[in-house]
């Protein structure tokens, strides 16, 4: 027998192990602790601001740039520390991005997906940080699912509104899971 | 709302947000270890790449195009179909080397616009990033909740035929994440168990130099002997320029 068929069953729960609704996961009854979409206008999304420094809660990736870090707080937005000297990094601004999670650059350009979006931005002279481009629907599936893994959540249902975070619940019989 | 705050953030942006993005370029950048025309480097975790005057961002089946030539207007060029579980990007000189739940996929893009897939180095159940330095590739394979009947390995390909990728070695690891290479040595964090650093200067021995447990280890950015790292516990960064030393610099706590 050829080694990978016995792993076929398993490739097949791994491609569909993140989706929701999957029938090859436990779905527990009763109540269960895990997150519910909070839903909300579109257009708060699109809020893009420059604010004081905030502490770091849940970091995510990391971009570094003439001697500065760029930290992604999950699904929030960039802190940005000034690493001249990296024993003494100093925050100095958090730029807020709803459902952010990468950073790229080209030149004094940055790239950054805002939920389902894709933004190009600069900060001009007056320190305003402005969209330059928005290019919309580049990632179709941002708001569908929570930030993480391993975690079951009240399945999105769109006719509510477009999903602007998730906040802790105790569901009942959640149907949906990453 | 939040108007006294507005004000001081007007003077942190007029004062630092300038000096950060007016670019002073090649500062510190010298010793790049990726040869490419961003300026900037990522972790390993990325989603972005920039390549010369291209944006490559993988998005869970496709590989997406952006012209950046003009870079205040990136516009789309398409998307190629990679696979499925796509994960990560790390570009190196003219190609892309893509990470997913099934293996490593080598991407051409010296047409900027127009990807050609090489090929794709195969492992039966992961997750994961790739990086690449000279002929070799470096793999972790991470078991977790989202790629259940995973193992926990790191990989060594030899891609000096990026047409045919093979395994040259492997390591059992405990719960590889990202990981960053700088020369001869070879970063890999360990979610719970912190950070290995392996001595590459025979890719296909590598040799453990050091292992800090201390903190968790999501991602991690090697550059001129200064090593950055991001975890659950917050950042943390070493001092790497010693040979097998690896001197505590700063962290900055998740509160």
């Amino acid at each position: 027998m050829k080694p990978y068929l016995y792993l076929l069953p398993v490739f097949i729960m791994l491609i569909s192990g993140c989706v929701d609704e999957a029938d090859n996961i436990h779905f527990p009854e009763g109540e269960v602790d895990g997150l519910r979409p909070i839903y909300g206008d579109a257009e708060t999304l699109r809020d893009i601001q420059v604010e004081a420094p905030r502490k770091l809660a849940r970091p995510g990736k990391i971009y570094r740039k003439n001697g500065f870090l760029y930290i992604n707080e999950i699904s929030e937005g960039v802190h940005v520390i000034n690493n001249t000297d990296p024993s003494e990094p100093v925050p100095v601004a958090f730029i807020s991005i709803p459902g952010n999670v990468d950073i790229a650059a080209k030149g004094n350009i940055f790239y950054f997906d805002n939920f389902k979006d894709l933004i190009a931005v600069t900060v001009s002279n007056n320190g305003e940080i402005e969209v330059l481009k928005r290019i919309e629907n580049v990632f179709p599936q941002a708001n569908n699912f929570p930030p993480g893994n391993d975690v079951y959540f009240e399945c999105v249902d769109e006719s509510k509104g477009v999903v602007v975070g998730w906040e802790e619940a105790t569901l009942v019989n959640p149907k949906c899971y990453r | 709302m939040k108007k006294t705050g507005k004000v001081s953030i007007k003077v942190t942006a007029v004062l630092l947000l300038f000096l950060i993005f007016s670019g002073c370029e090649d500062s510190g950048d010298s010793g790049e270890t990726l040869n490419l025309n961003t300026g900037g480097q990522a972790g390993s975790m990325a989603r972005f790449a920039v390549s010369n005057n291209s944006l490559y961002i993988v998005d869970q089946q496709d590989l997406l195009v952006f012209d950046i030539t003009d870079a205040t207007n990136p516009e789309s060029k398409g998307s190629v179909n990679v696979g499925f579980g796509i994960e990560t990007v790390f570009p190196y000189g003219n190609n892309l080397f893509i990470g997913s739940t099934t293996g490593m996929h080598i991407y051409d893009v010296t047409a900027p616009t127009n990807p050609v897939k090489l090929s794709v180095y195969e492992h039966v159940t992961a997750c994961d990033p790739v990086v690449v330095q000279g002929n070799y590739a470096y793999v972790t394979i991470r078991n977790g909740m989202a790629c259940r009947f995973g193992q926990n390995l790191l990989d060594v390909v030899d891609i000096s035929d990026l047409r045919a990728p093979r395994e040259v070695a492997s390591y059992a690891m405990h719960n590889p994440h990202g990981l960053g290479i700088d020369g001869n040595s070879l970063f890999v964090t360990e979610g719970d168990q912190g950070l290995k650093t392996f001595d590459a200067t025979d890719p296909v021995n590598l040799v453990l130099s050091s292992e800090i447990t201390e903190f968790h280890g999501y991602d991690v950015i090697p550059n001129n002997g200064n090593l950055i790292i991001v975890g659950n516990d917050g950042l943390y960064q070493y001092d790497y320029s010693g040979p097998g030393d690896m001197t505590f610099l700063s962290k900055i706590a998740v509160q």
